[in-house]
């Protein structure tokens, strides 16, 4: 065999292995979680505040939890995430969701749905999925927290909104998580800063910013040049899997649900 | 070419192909047993659901109240099916099974009938939610153990690891059936 042989066969074989890693099954049934993963808001019912603290506030119990030594090792990493869905959207099963996406280390998970109806100019509140993780619902049963919907949610959104009702819900919930499964001492929230800054936060969220969208999102925001693109991904598929996955990485934990879940309409 | 290159030639085609084969099998080996894994792990889950639901049952039926002489009879009779559960033979899950829902029916019609002989009449949809939400556990979990199965079955059955993986005591498994869970 010739010497421009072999090199012709070696680049053939790595060209065979590029295209099997690429006709791999996709990950996700339905769709993947948002960079900020504590919050989804695929329904774009949402102000930014209420992302922005959403995803501040999952995440910083999420980071806590790890790292404080008084926590038993086998409740670490509860994850509380929030998805919102259109109701004319094609249904998901928020179990397999829920375990596609990982929630909650040690099965210390918790995902609400929260279902609008984007038929008239302002999305309208239908309904409230809760599901709760393998390891989570010894913690805190659908009693209780159907108890938390009923008691500060409900309320909540009869007397303002479904942005404030759910920013509540979100905080008593990971209240709940802090004082009576990690044993902190006292968790607080302050409702007016939430009603103050609800209509002030402008800050672009990290999924809204290109630069964190990978590579393609690189190129559909016109910030880089697409020639250079077709050449990372022609002539360097290594550095195109890096650049996708140190953008686009999921934080689930590696949680599960056996689909303890139940539904509350408005 | 000589017959000394042609002899190497042949000898190296037999252990590249050799050597494909062991590899190809080793894989299916190594798969199948990760799908028959999650099988078992899906089948444990199902056993964890059941065993919530009878948790959340017995929990339920203590905080009644004035209800006191159906209550009692009904704690008598989750208790039996949960003993029945665990020591059941493949005969009995099934009959376990049917007991512990005739059970639930009835503690929802109780609800339904009585809201205000909870100890709060608030508690009534935090006891629903309850209700619904050991049911879907128990649901899904079986959900996910017919999946578990049906990737198991499609991996073995399909060409050509139909042909050597059941040499290696991966046979096609049922889906699902209250008497698996003893099995």
């Amino acid at each position: 065999m010739s010497r421009r042989k072999s090199i012709l066969f070696i680049l053939g074989f790595f060209v065979l292995l590029v295209l099997i890693g690429c006709s791999r099954k996709p990950k996700y049934t339905y769709f993947g979680p948002s960079l900020e993963f504590y919050i989804n808001d695929k329904a774009d019912a949402f102000l930014r505040y209420t992302q922005w603290n959403i995803y501040i506030n999952g995440e910083s119990l999420y980071e806590e939890s790890l790292v404080d030594k008084f926590i038993p090792e086998n409740i670490k990493g509860a994850q509380v995430v929030v998805l919102t869905q259109d109701i004319n959207a094609p249904s998901i099963d928020t179990t397999r969701l829920f375990n596609e996406w990982g929630i909650g280390k040690n099965n210390m998970g918790i995902l609400l749905v929260l279902y609008f109806s984007t038929d008239d100019e302002l999305p309208e509140f239908v309904s409230i999925t809760s599901n709760i993780g393998l390891g989570m619902m010894g913690y805190l049963s659908a009693f209780e927290l159907n108890d938390m919907i009923d008691t500060h949610f409900f309320p909540e959104l009869e007397n303002s909104n479904y942005e404030l009702a759910t920013l509540v819900l979100y905080h008593e919930i990971i209240g709940f998580i802090y004082t009576e499964i990690y044993g902190y001492t006292s968790y607080t929230y302050n409702y007016d800063t939430f009603v103050e800054r609800l209509y002030d936060m402008m800050e672009p969220l990290p999924s809204e910013n290109s630069l964190n969208r990978g590579l393609f999102g690189l190129v559909l925001f016109n910030d880089f040049p697409l020639w250079l693109f077709i050449l990372i991904v022609l002539f360097i598929p290594t550095l195109g899997y890096i650049g996708f996955s140190i953008t686009g990485k999921s934080r689930g934990g590696g949680g599960r649900s056996i689909g303890y879940w139940f539904n509350r309409r408005k | 070419m000589t017959k000394k290159h042609k002899v190497m030639l042949v000898i190296g085609l037999i252990v590249t192909l050799v050597l494909i084969l062991g590899i190809g099998v080793a894989s299916a080996f190594n798969k199948a047993t990760k799908y028959r894994n999650d099988i078992y792990n899906n089948r444990a889950l199902i056993v964890v659901a059941v065993e919530a639901r009878f948790d959340k049952l017995e929990e339920l039926l203590t905080a009644l109240n004035g209800l006191e002489d159906h209550v009692e009879t009904q704690l008598d009779k989750i208790t039996e099916a949960r003993k029945a559960f665990t020591t059941a033979d493949a005969t009995e899950i099934e009959e376990t099974f049917e007991e512990i829902e005739s059970g639930v029916n009835l503690i929802r019609i109780m609800i339904e009938d009585n809201p205000d002989s909870f100890i709060a009449t608030a508690a009534y949809n935090n006891y629903m939610a309850e209700i619904t939400a050991t049911i879907n556990a128990i649901t899904s979990s079986k959900v996910m153990y017919n999946d578990a199965v049906t990737a198991y079955n499609t991996f073995i059955q399909t060409f050509p690891r139909n042909l050597f993986l059941s040499t290696f005591g991966f046979d096609k498994m049922d889906l699902y059936e209250p008497n698996i869970l003893i099995n």
